[in-house]
């Protein structure tokens, strides 16, 4: 009878413990990452005397946890990846959507540009129409600003970004480190509800990098960001900082005890966020200040051929931005390095690392690490070249020391318009032909052609006389062979004489008379809108910039599309997990009667020992 | 498999979010017309819009130029076919005033009429288009290009003369220069004669003296190579006008070209990023009937709790 009362109070026990899991299991029904948990008990063996074996009531172990390690791995990888793809693809939605909406893309200002340049062609005297075709020039200066500008911005938001992440890095860290000590010290009884209490906060720490961990056998867990350096180990915390990049001032790299390891980061917000600085952000500000570059030198090129309204010869219209150089902060040579565009067909956009390596010069693609080759000395009168650029060295460096070269990172927000004066557009062509009225032959002569326009006596006027119908003189000069069709070269200029001349027929060259209405030049800044250039000729400056935005609209499709796959992804596994370790509110009530009712019978149990014990006192009682 | 209570409410909460998402897509696209926006909703896409945008862009410039250099050969025709009727009165006096029953005072009538053509002609020689342009000025068409001198009128302008774009590497002279217009007309006995020249030989033989029969033939021989020299230039007028004629044929047909292709252009874009209403509207329909099913299943499967039974 001792025995059933023992029985019915382990009993009790179990179903008080049953009920109260059961009560904690649907208090936790909407905690994150909470792992339900039941009463794990076995049947207790009672006593042997006289052979008769029975049952001694049940035992409670302790608590069960239900949880899979495997699939909380799972997810903690799949929330990374997420999380990478989320932070990667609202930049790039912001970028897409900068680069393709007509009210902030660069296309439909340069359509505009090379429009107004046209209506320059077709009327080169009328004020209205320079004034307009500087207003379009005004305009795409300031579009190129602007995208710069807002990419920039974007640029910015990423270092803000990260120096947050860093911090909640931290600030995890430190919560699991502790929560470790709590595991560590609650020795082998683990408390469920402080493993899923770090479970979680693992998860959070692998959306913002990407996270290894391993397990001790102490019950704590080491954690190590995805570059391999411990973020955990047991109760100690190393913490993430940010410092100065090597190269450029401003941008921020993530340290781990003083030593950058931003390259080495996956993963994660921080994974996405510098996944969409060098796939993204960095490659559009490098094609949109190439655009930027080659528009410059080309407009400003053809300007210098021609003439403006006041007669004068056309100089630069925008101001070409200069290519960029950061000598790494750890350089202790004094070597400097100078950077020029050379044939811009070749340039690519990319930055570049120049290294010395003992004397020895060594070039690579920033992005991409592949070693360049490149010819040259350095020297001023015999620079580096490369890819459409020429390096100048100077000074001495150490060996180890080395340089960024960024030539067109920056470009589109240097962009800028030399000129407030509608007169300044060269329009006119620098010389005219003409033939004398008095000539009797049918010879024609073209316009004149500026093969260089450097040559000093380039506007000198000039006389072609023919002596007989095969012959010229020019000026007072020796009698030259001619026949129809040929080319006649001086100063700098060419020009033909079609038809047949005749003995003492004159043409003239001479330079284009102050207030010309001459159109040539204008059309030939026009024309540039369809010279190939870009890209060794393959690409207008519109098939340039429409590539950028295509391959940003590319990038940022398939991140959208790979972020839609991962969401999926995650859907499966968090629902794999929460199979085993979710909470079932219709389970919970079924337990909650079954517990109730075990509860009852056990009661009913320690009533009937009672009466049993009852029974025999009032039986032995006489 | 095992159900978990928040599984499932955030696997229906996921379904109604999703067809929200789609309502609101379907609902973007028919408000605004387009089936994308940005590149990154169809990259290839974008890209055909922007080369076709900058073409229609190019289009427009040359329909442009097309209307400019129009309205410019049209003046130059017009002072052309001016012009010719002016040496067709000029001739017509002439064999008028060549006439042996002719009185002085009638040709002298005559030599007035002549002088104010000859200046009509310079009128003609200085047209300007309205705008402050004189059409034959060549590239110096800001000024008069004819001024009278002592020995006529004298040519300022230049020989050279604009041209514009009126396809991809092919461009147009927007007209003739003044020189080549009026002054350098070959003569038959070789070197130029000037059309206002032309003209003062007639009148200067309108003026001959008659007096006596030796002057009489001797005049007629002037009428004869005065209006030799007036059919030169009224055929050389002539010759210009059709070259004039046949660059404004070649406007229309470029013209017509590029109204065909900027209807081609227009279309490729419209079926490249607008609507189809029909469908869209369909889709959008579609996905607000999906949402209001989620909706509705999430309401029933929530209500579903065996806490329900339990009183």
């Amino acid at each position: 009878m001792a025995d059933l009362l023992n029985i019915g109070s382990s009993a009790l026990a179990a179903a008080t413990k049953g009920l109260d899991l059961t009560g904690h299991n649907i208090a936790n029904v909407g905690t994150d990452g909470y792992s339900r948990q039941r009463v794990d008990q076995s049947s207790r063996a009672g006593s042997s005397i006289n052979r008769l074996d029975t049952g001694g009531g049940v035992v409670v172990n302790g608590t069960q946890r239900l949880n899979d390690a495997l699939l909380e791995s799972r997810l903690v990888r799949d929330g990374s990846e997420l999380a990478r793809l989320d932070a990667f693809g609202s930049l790039a939605a912001r970028a897409d959507a900068l680069l393709s909406d007509s009210s902030t893309s660069l296309s439909g200002t340069l359509n505009n540009f090379f429009a107004g340049l046209q209506q320059v062609a077709s009327d080169p005297t009328a004020t209205a129409t320079r004034q307009a075709a500087l207003g379009a020039a005004q305009g795409l200066a300031d579009r190129f600003g602007s995208l710069h500008g807002e990419l920039s911005g974007l640029d910015a938001e990423i270092d803000q970004r990260l120096t947050q992440a860093v911090a909640s890095i931290n600030d995890l860290s430190g919560s699991i480190a502790k929560l470790n000590r709590s595991i560590a010290l609650a020795g082998q009884n683990l408390p469920a509800d402080l493993l899923d209490q770090r479970n979680t906060l693992v998860q959070q720490l692998s959306t913002l990098v990407g996270v290894s961990t391993v397990a001790q056998d102490d019950g704590s867990l080491n954690v190590f960001s995805s570059g391999g350096q411990a973020l955990v180990l047991g109760e100690r915390v190393t913490a993430l900082g940010t410092t100065d990049d090597l190269y450029r001032p401003g941008r921020l790299d993530i340290s781990s005890g003083g030593v950058a390891v931003t390259r080495q980061l996956s993963g994660g917000a921080i994974g996405g966020l510098l996944d969409a600085r060098r796939n993204l952000i960095d490659p559009a500000l490098e094609k949109l200040g190439r655009v930027a570059v080659s528009l410059a030198s080309e407009v400003n090129a053809v300007q210098t051929q021609g003439l403006t309204a006041d007669g004068s010869v056309g100089s630069a219209l925008f101001e070409v931005p200069s290519a960029r150089v950061f000598a790494a902060s750890s350089n202790s040579g004094s070597a400097s390095v100078g950077l020029g565009f050379g044939n811009l067909g070749q340039l690519t956009g990319d930055d570049y690392l120049l290294r010395n390596t003992g004397g020895a010069w060594q070039l690579t693609r920033a992005k991409s690490g592949e070693v360049l080759s490149f010819t040259g000395s350095g020297s001023s009168a015999d620079p580096f070249v490369v890819e459409g650029l020429a390096i100048t060295l100077s000074g001495t460096a150490a060996s180890g020391d080395s340089f960024r070269l960024s030539p067109t990172h920056d470009a589109a927000g240097s962009l800028r318009l030399l000129t407030s004066d509608p007169k300044s557009f060269a329009a006119a062509g620098r010389l005219g032909s003409s033939a004398s009225l008095a000539n009797t032959g049918s010879g024609k002569v073209s316009s004149p052609l500026v093969v260089d326009g450097s040559q000093p006596q380039l506007t000198a006027a000039t006389t072609i006389r023919f002596t007989s119908a095969t012959s010229y003189q020019i000026g007072s000069g020796p009698s030259v062979a001619f026949a129809p069709g040929d080319a006649i070269s001086l100063n700098g200029w060419s020009v033909n004489i079609s038809g047949q001349p005749q003995a003492g027929d004159q043409f003239s060259v001479a330079a284009t008379p102050a207030g010309s209405s001459d159109n040539r030049n204008a059309l030939a800044l026009a024309a540039l809108a369809q010279r190939k250039t870009l890209d060794g000729g393959r690409n207008t400056l519109a098939q340039a910039n429409a590539a950028l935005v295509t391959q940003t609209g590319a990038t940022a499709l398939q991140v959208s599309t790979a972020k839609t796959a991962a969401e999926a992804v995650r859907a499966q596994s968090q629902g794999e997990r929460d199979a085993i370790s979710g909470v079932n509110l219709d389970e919970e009530a079924a337990n909650l009667i079954r517990y109730q009712q075990a509860y009852q019978a056990a009661a009913q149990v320690i009533a009937t020992a009672s009466t049993l014990f009852d029974t025999l006192l009032a039986a032995t009682r006489r | 498999m095992r159900v978990s209570t928040p599984a499932l409410f955030h696997s229906s909460l996921a379904n109604i979010l999703q067809q929200q998402a789609a309502v609101a897509k379907a609902q973007g696209q028919v408000s605004s017309g387009v089936k994308f926006k940005t590149a990154g909703e169809n990259p290839a896409g974008m890209a055909q819009v922007l080369a076709l945008e900058q073409a229609l862009s190019e289009q427009a410039q040359l329909g442009s130029n097309v209307t400019t250099l129009r309205q410019r050969l049209g003046t130059e025709e017009g002072a052309l076919g001016s012009a010719g009727d002016v040496l067709n009165r000029v001739r017509e006096l002439a064999v008028q005033a060549n006439t042996a029953t002719i009185s002085t005072e009638n040709r002298q009538q005559i030599a007035a009429e002549l002088n104010q053509l000859k200046a009509q002609l310079v009128e003609i020689a200085n047209t300007s288009d309205g705008i402050g342009h004189y059409v034959f000025g060549g590239t110096l068409d800001g000024s008069k290009p004819f001024t009278e001198g002592s020995t006529g009128p004298s040519y300022a302008g230049t020989q050279d003369v604009r041209a514009l774009s009126i396809g991809e590497g092919r461009s147009m002279i927007e007209g003739d220069s003044g020189d080549a217009v009026f002054l350098r007309i070959p003569s038959s006995g070789g070197g130029h004669a000037d059309l206002f020249a032309r003209v003062q030989g007639v009148i200067d033989a309108t003026l001959a003296d008659t007096s006596t029969s030796a002057a009489r033939s001797l005049n007629q021989a002037q009428f004869a190579s005065g209006l030799e020299a007036i059919d030169g230039g009224i055929e050389h007028l002539s010759t210009l006008r059709a070259s004039v004629g046949s660059r404004l044929a070649t406007l229309d047909a470029v013209e017509s070209r590029l109204e065909g292709l900027d209807t081609q252009l227009r279309s490729t874009l419209s079926e490249v990023r607008d609507l189809d209403y029909a469908e869209s509207i369909s889709r959008l329909q579609l996905h607000s009937l999906s949402l209001q099913a989620a909706q509705s299943a999430f309401a029933k499967v929530q209500g579903l709790s065996l806490f329900n039974y339990l009183r």
